[in-house]
């Protein structure tokens, strides 16, 4: 039986690039009040709870703009130039610490409460007492594949590489996560700046490049019509894509892997950044945080949230790794000047 | 007054063109002179390293797979664009208006969603890989997407209204006597369109090629969203310095580059028509 060939309704990437979600928030707060105190809060799509939004509007008394973001360059790009007008934005760690040392982002109100969180988020090498931010969703990155087109689970890096299932993989297009897992592949630390190491990897991917469909983050999209077979993949879009294809899998592969933290933060440029503030505390509340991750996917770092998680990802290794998971996750980390290294690389790949 | 040519009534495009044409080129340029230093912060001290750098071998290979994916897409344009504007022009009758509109049909949707039209036409599973395995025509479903067949056929999609207008244009006006006359004079019917028609449609045929392979060399959208990993165009390479690698000023020296290669296009059309 062939499968439908247009699907209309379907999982989201968190950085899709045809974006509807922002309009129609935007458009469901057309009607307010001109006068009325203004949250505008630049976020992934889909990267929030079904009613969140709405219950901060009620409880705060605002009116949430929520625009769609399609890729962290792009959000400091903006900054950069001196684009105005975001209160509130959710940002990977390791932008967070080029944001700060570009002095685009103003401290918090109160510097979050670091007991809230779990141990393992407490002091964060981004932010260490929280002044800049508040660690708002985390995921892992690992290998996503259609379970019945792989003769074995693909639990190890290489799998991207064998060209087992021939021209039917896709690698994320973020040079932070597509360069990283080659480093590690390799035995290198994921986030080395050792131009040797660096070179290994650059010369890796592009004997990859043969397998390789295309370097892109909307990597469901090509799952679920199987195009593709594999994906380097950000857990939680798997997660969701279950609801549509419930054959896909996801394993974080046994030579280690990424945690990737978002981060709420506000820009020094914000025109209401007591808004912004509230909603920083509204959302370490464990009713908020756990509203969030129920309706996206994503784990929060909020501990006591953990009660009010629906037990059916709170126990899904794909959203809360299992602690033997997590021993081999790092963190990605601010590159420094280093990063150029990178560029290098990922430009001469995209070519 | 008399005698005098109203220049002021060129004055509202020439404001126009100097400030959101010159000006901002003049800022690009201006941009590529100062490269991007460690830890994104603009370089100080002008140089040339970008301008060099955009007409490296790697990026000149890019260049060349945008020039010969372009002139792939405009043969394929003429191809077909030719004798659908032929047909339009000399058969299309009283329907002649209501053809040409369907011609400039497609523009009612952005391009960019009727590219993504194409990802579902041309998917393992979709139509055109079940049409022909119906027809037995494949044996197995063929990879058409992310590939540069694939980038072709979305530009030649997006861009065959271009090649069609101006062909339709020139056939429309050219004279009809003429044909009859080349016939009187004992020449065939394919005599006659070859010495007679075609020649008189050319300058038609050259502007139509011309915008169709020059916006086609700088598409990036048909690569992005049909190609893969090795069939970047010289779009892609741009759009990525200034969005994803923040390198404003290399983005700015790969798109005076572009325009440098599209200026040649123009002259070299320009010298062939004169010939």
């Amino acid at each position: 039986m062939a499968r439908p060939v247009l699907r209309i309704a379907g999982p989201w990437s968190r950085r899709r690039f045809l974006q509807s979600v922002g309009l129609l928030a935007a458009a469901s707060t057309v009607g307010c009040a001109p006068d009325q105190r203004t949250l505008n809060f630049y976020n992934w799509s889909l990267f929030i709870g079904e009613h969140t939004i709405e219950n901060f509007e009620k409880q705060a008394g605002v009116r949430v703009n929520y625009e769609v973001c399609s890729s962290a360059d792009i959000m400091f790009a903006k900054l950069k130039l001196g684009v105005t007008g975001y209160d509130l934005i959710v940002t990977p760690d390791y932008m967070l610490r080029r944001l700060i040392r570009h002095h685009l982002l103003q401290p918090l109100r109160r510097p979050g409460d670091n007991a809230l969180l779990y141990p393992r988020f407490r002091r964060p090498q981004w932010d260490p007492d929280l002044l800049h931010c508040v660690p708002y969703l985390w995921g892992t990155t690992g290998i996503a594949y259609l379970k019945h087109k792989v003769s074995r689970v693909p639990d190890s890096w290489d799998a991207l590489w064998s060209g087992e299932s021939g021209r039917r993989v896709t690698m994320l297009d973020e040079k932070r996560d597509t360069i990283g897992a080659a480093l590690i592949r390799l035995g290198f630390s994921g986030n080395s700046v050792v131009p040797a190491e660096l070179e290994q990897a650059h010369q890796s991917l592009k004997e990859q490049k043969q397998w390789v469909r295309k370097y892109t983050s909307d990597f469901i999209d090509d799952l679920i019509r199987g195009e593709t077979h594999l994906a380097l993949a950000w857990s939680g879009d798997v997660h969701t894509a279950l609801e549509s294809e419930p054959r896909i899998g996801f394993v974080a592969p046994k030579e280690g892997s990424f945690f990737f933290v978002d981060n709420l933060a506000i820009p020094a440029s914000a025109p209401h950044p007591d808004v912004a503030n509230e909603f920083v505390e509204f959302y370490m509340r464990p009713e908020t945080a756990a509203e969030v991750t129920n309706g996206c996917g994503y784990a929060n770092p909020i501990q006591s949230s953990e009660a009010l998680v629906k037990p059916e990802l709170l126990h899904d290794p794909m959203v809360y790794p299992t602690p033997d998971t997590q021993k081999k996750l790092v963190f990605q980390e601010d590159l420094g000047a280093s990063e150029r290294l990178w560029d290098n690389i990922w430009e001469d790949l995209k070519r | 007054m008399k005698g005098r040519s109203p220049v002021w009534l060129t004055l509202p495009f020439l404001l126009w063109n100097v400030t959101f044409v010159l000006l901002p080129l003049c800022m690009v340029l201006a941009q590529s002179l100062y490269p991007m230093g460690d830890d994104y912060v603009v370089s100080s001290h002008a140089s040339l390293h970008d301008l060099a750098e955009a007409f490296s071998r790697a990026n000149l290979e890019v260049m060349g797979r945008s020039a010969l994916y372009a002139g792939a897409t405009t043969c394929l344009c003429l191809l077909i664009g030719y004798p659908l504007a032929y047909y339009i022009a000399l058969h299309g009758g009283r329907y002649r208006s209501q053809l040409l509109v369907l011609v400039v049909l497609p523009f009612w949707t952005s391009y960019l969603i009727r590219i993504y039209a194409w990802q579902t036409l041309l998917q393992t599973e979709g139509v055109l890989n079940q049409f022909l395995l119906k027809l037995h025509l494949l044996s197995a479903p063929f990879q058409f997407l992310n590939t540069k067949y694939a980038v072709i056929l979305g530009l030649t999609y997006g861009f065959l209204p271009f090649a069609t207008l101006p062909i339709y244009t020139s056939l429309e006006q050219s004279d009809r006597r003429l044909t009859e006359a080349a016939q009187d004079l004992g020449a065939t019917r394919s005599e006659a369109f070859w010495k007679v028609v075609f020649p008189l449609s050319l300058p038609g045929v050259l502007s139509g090629a011309l915008i169709t392979f020059v916006p086609a060399m700088g598409d990036f959208v048909s690569p992005e969203v049909l190609g893969g990993p090795e069939t970047q165009m010289i779009g892609n390479l741009i759009q990525q310095q200034f969005l994803q690698l923040f390198n404003w000023p290399l983005g700015s020296a790969l798109s005076l580059a572009l325009m440098l290669l599209m200026v040649l296009s123009m002259l070299l059309s320009a010298r062939v028509s004169r010939v």
